[in-house]
């Protein structure tokens, strides 16, 4: 019986319930904070200010952007790491994967290295193009994709694996070509990772913080997204960091609902 | 399908070599000709890793021949140059636990879309091909339907490769492999609709092709709201709608309970009996075999070790394997006018799960014949049959064929011999005894015989078998 089964595995012991409660009043209490302390009273106009709305505006934009970048190379790149057979493919995937690890700050210093204007991209986009990245929104979105793009390859590259091959070669019986194959069954196939892995990829995106100001600065309406922005009012004005900071967590929230059944589940 | 040539063969005509992994342990060869007629539906039948799969899937593109060459109504699919089989032979044995070249688990070779360049060395080798043959993954169909120069077997040995998706093969996948994103209809539109028919016609074609198979209203249904038997004619419809020139059916009918079976079996022989081109059913079941096919291969171990209708392959099995298919008693031995001598029981046959090898130095060997057939009590048993015959031939008798007794009958019959109980098992009405001795045999006997024999493990009975019962052909 399943339900008596699940009474039985119910049963946790002291020594594991003690400190799971300790470690969930953690992670839950400061959320719980940010809610007990927001002026709810003045809410709707705080959010009608214009820096406030600027952030906004600039946050949602800039993360979607990186989330399309992402998409656009980051599944190529996920469908070679889940289906190429070359050598270093391992240490390819390693290097993926670095910017989940690595200090935002460190991502930055590094995009700044390549794009500033005497990197080694950027001096020449300056010089034959006269094209500036570093402290534009574009550099938000470079920093965005950088940090992001990763979450998005890892899912996606999962979702490769999983999928039955068996199927692109039924395609193929059927006479689909290679990309029709791709884009008729592959894609199709995998879209709840891609998409999974989306959704990922534009919160982490919203959240970025490190990256952008090293790489881009911290410029109202330009670069100052919404993480930036709470920094800087939480040094002058409490309660609009308060505010952006619900904001942000409503989306926390938002997208997490919108992964439930992906992430929440248990497998 | 019109030929490239007029002279060419219609049908399917193949020789096909796959190899597989490095000489040793856990290689593999399949060495397999196949002809098939227009209209014709061949079963390949065997044990599992006999190579039915392979031969399936080298006959669709999914797997690269070795050897051989498959040729379609003239025009050659697949046919590895000397060349290129040398280099491939020596690229096999150079990576000796590395992965097979065609390995079917990676599955890597046919499916990936070169979309990002690769140099994975899987594909390396088709892609060799198709670039020698100068057709990408774009031009592909027209220079393989037109630009095929070498018909029939050319001393040449060109190098010859046509991929799957240009090879108008239709396959039912043994577990149908149905789009679960696409809705049935559009499933069975996939085909028309890679095949250049416009988005209207393709489903106007699928709508056609889900009527023929019973299913007119399951169109908008996904593959997982379909029941076994309607997936299955989906997958069916979905194959038949590309019009192939070859229609392949891998264990069409393994995944559907009995009941299903029965029914979906009737229908796809009818199917099968209106496809006009060649069609290959791949099964390890005798009775779909039997029923679908007009004619048998049985495959063991990569090569055809029997080939016939349907009649002759059960009459008269060549093997163990089809012995144990179809329940007869099998033997191997020479034949001098009415007598066969069998040396060793070496086959035994019926069913049973016991093993197929036997020892010969069976001690108490005692057959006794009235009509002179006797063994020596270590020696060969010699069985009388009633039709005459002259060199290596098989003796076959079915097990309702043998009578058991407490003791040995009076006045018996001619192949009479002693005979140890070694297991009862259930098999239908009756009872299938399994008998040691001089004749590893098995024998059907009522309950109600069998409980008048007191059969049970190491009881010794009487055999007998009518002369006229055993049948013997040249082996």
């Amino acid at each position: 019986m399943p339900a008596k089964r699940t009474l039985r595995r119910r049963r946790v012991p002291a020594a594991l319930l003690a400190p799971a409660a300790i470690g969930l009043a953690f992670l839950i209490l400061p959320l719980a904070g940010l809610l007990a302390r927001a002026p709810w009273a003045e809410l709707p106009a705080r959010l009608a200010e214009p820096e406030m709305l600027a952030a906004l505006r600039l946050s949602l934009l800039t993360a979607t952007a990186a989330t399309a970048l992402s998409l656009l190379f980051g599944v190529p790149i996920a469908w070679l790491l889940a289906r190429g057979d070359f050598p270093g493919r391992s240490v390819l995937r390693a290097l993926v994967t670095v910017p989940l690890v690595l200090p935002p700050v460190v991502g930055g210093v590094a995009l700044l290295l390549v794009f500033g204007r005497n990197g080694i991209i950027g001096s020449w986009l300056h010089e034959r193009f006269d094209i500036t990245i570093p402290f534009t929104t574009t550099a938000v979105v470079l920093a965005m994709t950088f940090m992001s793009m990763p979450f998005l390859v890892v899912s996606v590259e999962g979702a490769l694996r999983g999928a039955d091959l068996r199927f692109e070669e039924a395609a193929a019986t059927l006479g689909a070509g290679r990309w029709t194959v791709f884009t008729h069954v592959t894609l199709p196939m995998v879209a709840p990772g891609v998409l999974a892995g989306a959704v990922l990829c534009w919160a982490r995106a919203l959240g970025e913080f490190g990256a952008t100001i090293t790489f881009a600065g911290n410029f109202p309406g330009r670069t100052q997204t919404m993480p930036l922005a709470v920094y800087l009012a939480l040094q002058s004005d409490l309660e609009a960091a308060i505010v952006l900071s619900l904001i942000l967590l409503a989306v926390s929230v938002i997208v997490l609902a919108s992964l439930r059944d992906r992430w929440t589940a248990a497998p | 399908m019109s030929t490239p040539n007029g002279m060419a063969e219609r049908g399917l005509d193949a020789h096909l070599v796959v190899e597989r992994g490095a000489t040793g342990t856990g290689s593999f060869r399949l060495d397999l000709r196949l002809h098939v007629a227009p209209g014709e539906t061949v079963a390949l039948l065997g044990p599992n890793g006999a190579g039915k799969t392979t031969a399936l899937r080298a006959l669709a593109g999914l797997e690269a021949l070795s050897g051989g060459q498959i040729a379609l109504n003239g025009e050659i699919l697949d046919r590895p140059g000397t060349r290129v089989g040398r280099t491939r032979a020596a690229r096999s044995e150079s990576h000796i636990d590395g992965p097979p070249v065609n390995n079917p688990d990676t599955g890597v070779r046919q499916s990936s879309p070169d979309a990002f360049e690769q140099g994975a060395l899987k594909h390396d080798e088709a892609k060799r091909r198709s670039n020698r043959e100068g057709i990408g993954s774009s031009g592909i169909r027209g220079s393989s339907r037109e630009g095929a120069p070498g018909q029939g077997t050319g001393d040449a040995r060109s190098d010859r490769w046509v991929p799957p998706e240009a090879r108008r093969i239709g396959v039912v996948f043994q577990d149908y492999l149905l789009f679960p994103h696409l809705t049935a209809i559009d499933n069975v539109a996939f085909g028309p609709r890679r095949r250049g028919q416009g988005r209207a016609e393709s489903r106007a074609l699928a709508a056609e092709w889900l009527d023929r198979v019973g299913l007119a209203e399951f169109g908008k249904r996904r593959p997982k709201q379909l029941s076994g038997g309607q997936a299955q004619r989906v997958a069916l419809a979905r194959a038949l709608a590309t019009d192939p020139a070859l229609l392949l059916l891998d264990e069409p009918l393994a995944a559907l309970d009995a009941r299903t079976r029965l029914d979906t079996r009737a229908e796809l022989h009818r199917h099968l009996a209106g496809h006009s081109g060649p069609a290959i059913v791949v099964t390890h079941d005798p009775v779909d075999a039997l029923m679908l096919a007009d004619r048998l291969v049985v495959i063991e171990n990569g090569r055809a070790v029997q080939e016939g209708d349907a009649e002759s392959v059960t009459a008269r099995p060549r093997t163990d394997y089809i012995a144990r298919l179809v329940g007869l008693n099998l033997y191997r031995g020479k034949a001098e006018g009415h007598q066969i001598v069998v040396g060793s029981s070496t086959r035994t046959a019926s069913g049973s799960a016991t093993g197929s090898g036997s020892r010969s130095d069976a001690a108490s060997a005692e057959p006794v014949g009235e009509g002179g057939a006797a063994a020596s009590p270590e020696g060969p048993v010699v069985l009388v049959a009633s039709d005459p015959l002259e060199g290596p031939a098989f003796a076959a008798f079915p097990p309702s064929a043998v009578a058991l007794y407490p003791e040995r009958p009076d006045g018996s019959p001619r192949n009479t011999w002693r005979a140890t109980v070694s297991g009862v098992h259930r098999h239908g009405d009756n009872l299938r005894v399994q008998l040691d001795g001089p004749l590893k045999a098995a024998a059907d006997v009522t309950p109600a015989a069998a409980a008048h024999l007191r059969l049970e493990p190491g009881r010794e009975v009487w055999a007998t078998v009518k002369a006229s019962e055993i049948r013997t052909y040249p082996a």
